[in-house]
């Protein structure tokens, strides 16, 4: 190389320097705001999905606690009453069967809101219950594997995974068709795995991801993140679908 | 270190992803196959390359075949990662133009048996800004620690090695008169660019998880 050629040889040199500074530069930019969103996402998850749960605790305990015995006091001043006529005494043992249907029922929905025997048995009972509750109803078979899991959520994070049992079975009987669900529940390595098997329908996971609008997913996405584990799912089109979705724990 | 042992030590350090790609076949997932497909091409180009070279004094015409199987494969894994199910989208109309730009360059313009520019610097450009989109893909639906995402690692060199492909690519493409030994230069900074993408090449194919984890975008 002749001086010439060295300094636009020296040239090019400083502007392969200054390219990868530049690209350097427009990575590290690009993660650190990727770190922030990523903390923000999750603070306005914990604080919506928070929020909900409170909510629902409390309508739950006012359902339970407040109108429940409420009602009860009315039955029983319904049946006190004393009547003669044979018309008034069927009205009024028609309106006390009434309102035991509307105590199963406030029982029913305060026991949706927040389970009891998730509080009392655990994740566990919690999920075989609510599994033998479909089976009841013969829409679908609900399969539960739930032998090996050991108690070692806290009782927030297991309202998440129930809930999310739950989001995944319903949208399974809603959209998927499958004549049974297999739910295994299990913990190793310090993990606790859900696996949610359904053989019906399936869906075109790229269509979901496009459209992302899904919101009973990004109700399951959202629970998942904020318990800081990991989702996968494999399904396509007629081939039924599987959830995997792993939690670490300490 | 002589300039040939760079080129050598460059061109043959994709046979770390490839021995990785080889490993942990079964275990990738499908959406990276066109990735792991283009290194065993890139490979068995290299080693092609170099009998060629041995041999005739001459690997061009190799060289120029490969850069077009290298923008489909890629056009191919972009299209992957997009998710795109369509027969006909934007990365089959890329496509269709790189071939007919690549007919144009090295049948009709030039012969095969030449250094063709005019294809490289097109299509390198096009696969940075490819590169670019699908990089923001990724910081939409990536919730952990990007710098183990492997989609990223990939995006991130191709748009590093494009860069330079399509800047240097230019020299070339233009004919300026400047002796050999510039050039040589200029090649030794793509062989270090090369070598440098090819090891973030391998760390990426280690980081591939075993199953595709399932994100929404924020």
């Amino acid at each position: 190389m002749d001086t010439q050629e060295a300094k636009v040889y020296v040239a090019i040199l400083i502007i392969a320097g200054i390219l990868t500074t530049i690209l350097v530069f427009f990575l590290v930019t690009l993660i650190r705001h990727q770190k922030r969103n990523i903390k923000l996402h999750k603070e306005k998850i914990v604080a919506e999905i928070t929020t909900l749960e409170n909510e629902r605790k409390r309508v739950s305990a006012d359902l339970h606690d407040g109108l429940g015995p409420l009602l009860s006091t009315v039955k029983f001043q319904i049946k006190s009453v004393e009547v003669t006529d044979q018309g008034d005494r069927q009205l009024i043992s028609s309106a006390g069967t009434h309102i035991d249907d509307m105590l199963v029922k406030i029982r029913e929905i305060a026991n949706d809101l927040r389970p009891t025997v998730l509080v009392r048995g655990g994740l566990a009972k919690a999920i075989e219950e609510f599994a033998a509750g479909i089976n009841l109803s013969k829409v679908t078979s609900v399969v539960c594997d739930t032998g090996n899991y050991v108690n070692a959520l806290d009782k927030d994070m297991e309202m998440h995974l129930y809930r999310i049992v739950q989001e995944i079975v319903n949208n399974a009987i809603k959209h998927a068709g499958s004549p049974t669900i297999d739910i295994k529940l299990k913990s190793e390595n310090n993990k606790i795995s859900l696996q949610i098997s359904d053989f019906g329908k399936g869906f075109d996971m790229q269509e979901i991801l496009k459209k992302s609008n899904g919101l009973g997913l990004r109700n399951i996405m959202s629970r998942v993140e904020m318990l800081g584990g990991d989702i996968y799912i494999d399904t396509s089109n007629g081939k039924g679908t599987v959830y995997s979705i792993e939690i670490p724990y300490n | 270190m002589s300039n040939y042992i760079i080129n050598e030590v460059s061109s043959f350090s994709i046979l770390i992803a490839t021995v990785i790609s080889f490993v942990r076949f079964n275990h990738i997932p499908s959406s990276f196959r066109p990735f792991i497909y283009l290194l065993w091409v890139g490979c068995f180009c290299e080693i092609t390359g170099l009998f060629l070279a041995n041999s005739f004094g001459n690997n061009i015409a190799i060289g120029n075949l490969y850069v077009l199987t290298e923008s489909l494969m890629l056009l191919w894994q972009f299209n992957k990662w997009s998710g795109n199910n369509k027969k006909v989208n934007k990365f089959g109309i890329i496509g269709l133009g790189f071939v007919a730009l690549w007919v144009l360059d090295n049948l009709l313009l030039h012969n095969l048996m030449r250094t063709n520019s005019l294809f490289r610097v097109t299509y390198a450009f096009c696969i940075v800004f490819l590169g670019i989109e699908q990089l923001n893909a990724v910081f939409q639906s990536e919730r952990n620690n990007i710098l183990k995402n492997s989609r990223f690692l990939l995006s991130s060199s191709f748009v590093f090695y494009f860069t330079y492909k399509s800047v240097f690519e230019v020299f070339y493409m233009i004919n300026l008169k400047m002796s050999d030994n510039f050039y040589h230069g200029l090649f030794l900074i793509l062989l270090l660019v090369n070598l440098f993408t090819n090891l973030v090449f391998a760390i990426a194919l280690l980081w591939i998880p075993k199953k595709q984890k399932f994100t929404l975008p924020f």
